[in-house]
């Protein structure tokens, strides 16, 4: 199986925009992509009795998470054309951003070179100051991450919904004990506060106890997240979020908002102590067959994997070896294992026609219990 | 104390005394057989096992004739089938037991809510009786009534007399206290009551309908949590509470099913025209979870105790509508998130043009 450097696009817009999306990727020259369903939740002011009572609550949109894979050449095209067609420049509408990763069988996935050439060639209007961070944690635990970060002002957190594996499965039959659905929370925050944002989810979740989940940080290339947070009355002139933007413009950079001051660092050294060197494995298959992957990584000394449900969408209807039903797979293992994890899975038989194909990514900072009792 | 196998083991016994078979028919709610409980275990366990082995069975072996590791994870699933048969037998037995008698219970005692009623199961009889104990009184418009007064722990209470409940042979008087109406002589406040307690009754047993909730979980799943399963659940519960109130009134004013029934399902199918596909197919599958172990018992025994104390020839039609009005709540709140989701949107493209304003 060959691999390639690629650069992944990442972009989640809510449910009511997917549609318009979908057509600005057909003319993006993106033939083939996968969907994930999600929700995204923002603070919302709520006006009871005619504005007599004013309520803060926290309410759920449902959003849609497209990847792709793009030559590294034709980022800037690509990226610029979608973000002015759909205009996730301007707030209440998604994020975007890019990840350098390698893929192996990228033959899998086409681009219409003739439609990309045709594209603007612009600089690009996202900013390389981001970086993210993914928390796994158990069904139902993640509206204290969620509403925190909310109160926070750090992002929107994005939510979806998977299965945990691994551990669990390495018990027998009281596996059935434990629950196996996890909520993923995935957040889009300052590069500069990135580290701070990580110590403080894990001390708010207690995510260096044993069981209570699984945080780590990935780098981001360049980015542009949705800033409306707040979705209430206006009683300026101008929002929050038009000034943000306004000042993002000015300054051209997005440093000037950092919650946390840089000489916090050396007053406080790290609270935590965390896994590095680490990268992130996912894989992604035909549905059914992630089973017989997750095992093989598992034997070849994986800790833990967590899956997730996909849509497989090709515009040019070629559903080959891919086919709409699809999985993924994320695996954070330390970087001396890939080699030992990928030559696993693909001696799998007849890998490549359940459509399987590997994304390695790096994990800079990982949390969990082990981290913190590995000194 | 003769025990029986079930309600037909009596039957067959009874047609051997053809006066007790006469008054057997005449009125069965009097009878409360005596059922041999200790076969109710092998029984329902019986039926549990019919119910789910075939089933998981069949799809094992469609299972094994499809490619891949088929099945997985066989322990986990061997497991989820015993205690599926087991779960499925102890519910069966709460049920009968259970909510069964009790829905019997509040079918025969709910119309004292607009109408005196004889409660049959505290029938006492009065042995010795002397009729030099009737007073007779009148009524301003001349009707007679006969009454005598009986003497209990709280102290003297009148009680009607009828020539029929007294037995001269043997000197016993058949007494059978009566109870309500609970809106006093006003009947429309007493099926106001009716209709309100329908109305909470179909509201708390849809709550604990366990195919609704399997239905939101896997809502939940798919919406990833934007769509939960408790607003479903309220949605349902308030469309059944509502087609129950209505069917309590059916019975009541004897009106015809297709009066209530029609327009209903011509006002969904004008809004399933202009809603989205999402909402449409959750709100017509959350009709058909309703009504399930737990509403079925409770609303027919409701729905007969009502229609036989109304004189009207049968208590159905309550399910019909208890299936309909979810839909039509399920569909409201689908258009109204819909009409939400579409406000946002406008409000993100009046601010887009703010923006490119203010930066110009």
């Amino acid at each position: 199986m060959n691999s390639k450097k690629l650069t992944k696009v990442t972009c989640q817009v809510y449910k009511w925009i997917s549609k318009s999306f979908e057509k600005s990727l057909n003319e993006a020259g993106i033939i083939n992509y996968h969907v994930q369903s999600s929700r995204n939740v923002v603070v919302r002011e709520k006006n009871i009795f005619y504005g007599l009572f004013n309520k803060i609550d926290y309410e759920n949109d449902p959003s849609e998470i497209y990847r792709f894979y793009i030559p590294m050449e034709y980022e800037d095209n690509i990226v610029n054309y979608l973000v002015e067609k759909c205009e996730l420049n301007h707030p209440g509408r998604g994020s975007i951003y890019t990840e350098d990763v390698i893929l192996y069988n990228s033959d899998m996935l086409n681009v219409d070179y003739e439609k990309i050439s045709k594209l603007p060639k612009n600089s690009c209007c996202l900013k390389p100051e981001f970086a993210g961070i993914t928390c796994i944690i158990q069904r139902g635990l993640g509206e204290l991450i969620t509403n925190s970060v909310l109160d926070m002002g750090f992002c929107i957190p994005s939510v979806t919904y998977g299965l945990g594996g691994g551990f669990r499965d390495k018990l027998g039959i009281i596996r059935v004990a434990i629950p196996a659905e996890k909520e993923i929370i995935t957040l889009t925050v300052s590069k500069h506060d990135a580290v701070n944002v990580l110590d403080t989810l894990v001390n708010l979740a207690r995510l260096d106890k044993p069981g209570k989940g699984f945080i780590y940080m990935f780098p981001i290339k360049q980015g542009l997240i949705n800033t409306r947070l707040f979705r209430g009355s206006f009683k300026q002139l101008a929002s929050v979020e038009q000034i943000i933007q306004a000042i993002d413009e000015l300054k051209q950079t997005n440093n000037w908002r950092r919650k946390f001051s840089d000489t916090e660092k050396n007053v406080k050294p790290e609270k935590q102590k965390y896994l590095k060197e680490m990268l992130n494995i996912t894989f992604f298959s035909n549905e059914g067959y992630m089973n017989k992957i997750i095992n093989k990584a598992m034997n070849a000394g994986a800790g833990g994997a967590t899956v997730y449900k996909l849509d497989y969408y090709s515009y040019d209807n070629t559903y080959d070896k891919l086919l709409p039903a699809r999985e993924m797979s994320d695996l954070v293992v330390n970087e001396s294992l890939k080699e030992k994890i990928i030559s696993s899975v693909l001696s799998i038989d007849k890998i490549d026609d359940s459509g399987t194909m590997i994304e390695i990514s790096p994990v800079p900072l990982a949390g969990t219990y082990n981290a913190n009792n590995k000194r | 104390m003769k025990y029986f196998k079930d309600v037909k083991d009596f039957e067959n016994w009874v047609r051997k005394y053809p006066d007790l078979l006469e008054k057997y028919n005449e009125n069965k709610s009097l009878f409360s057989v005596p059922v041999n409980k200790s076969r109710i275990f092998p029984k329902k366990f019986l039926q549990a096992v019919r119910a789910i082995l075939p089933l998981s069975l069949f799809l094992i072996i469609i299972l094994l004739f499809l490619p891949g590791d088929n099945p997985p994870r066989r322990d986990e699933i061997s497991l989820g089938i015993i205690i599926s048969i087991i779960g499925m037998t102890l519910f069966n037995i709460g049920i009968e037991n259970g909510l069964s008698n009790l829905g019997n219970q509040v079918g025969i005692t709910l119309p004292a809510t607009f109408e005196t009623i004889e409660i049959h199961g505290e029938t006492k009889i009065i042995k010795d009786f002397d009729e030099n104990l009737i007073i007779r009184s009148t009524t301003s418009d001349g009707k007679k009534n006969d009454f005598f007064y009986l003497e209990e722990k709280n102290g003297f209470r009148q009680i009607p007399y009828k020539s029929d409940a007294f037995n001269p042979v043997t000197k016993e008087f058949t007494y059978t206290p009566q109870a309500g109406p609970l809106g006093g002589q006003n009947k429309n406040f007493g099926f106001l009551l009716l209709i309100i307690f329908a109305f909470f009754m179909g509201y708390s047993v849809t709550l604990a309908e366990p195919a609704l909730n399997a239905l939101g979980i896997t809502l939940e799943e798919i919406t990833v949590g934007t769509f939960t399963r408790r607003l479903l659940i309220q949605a349902v519960a308030i469309g059944v509470g509502i087609g129950m109130a209505f069917g309590v009134l059916r019975i009541i004013f004897d009106i015809d099913l297709i009066i209530l029934l029609a327009p209903p399902y011509l006002l969904l199918l004008i809004l399933t025209f202009f809603s989205e596909e999402t909402f449409v197919n959750i709100a017509w599958d959350s009709g058909g979870v309703t009504t399930g172990p737990v509403t079925v018992p409770l609303v027919i025994a409701m729905g007969l105790g009502v229609g036989q104390q109304t004189g009207v020839s049968d208590g159905f039609g309550i399910l019909a509508l208890s299936s309909c009005y979810p839909i039509l709540t399920v569909t409201v709140l689908g258009l109204f998130i819909q009409h939400r989701q579409k406000t946002l949107l406008t409000e993100s493209i009046i601010e887009e043009e703010e923006i490119i304003g203010a930066i110009e």
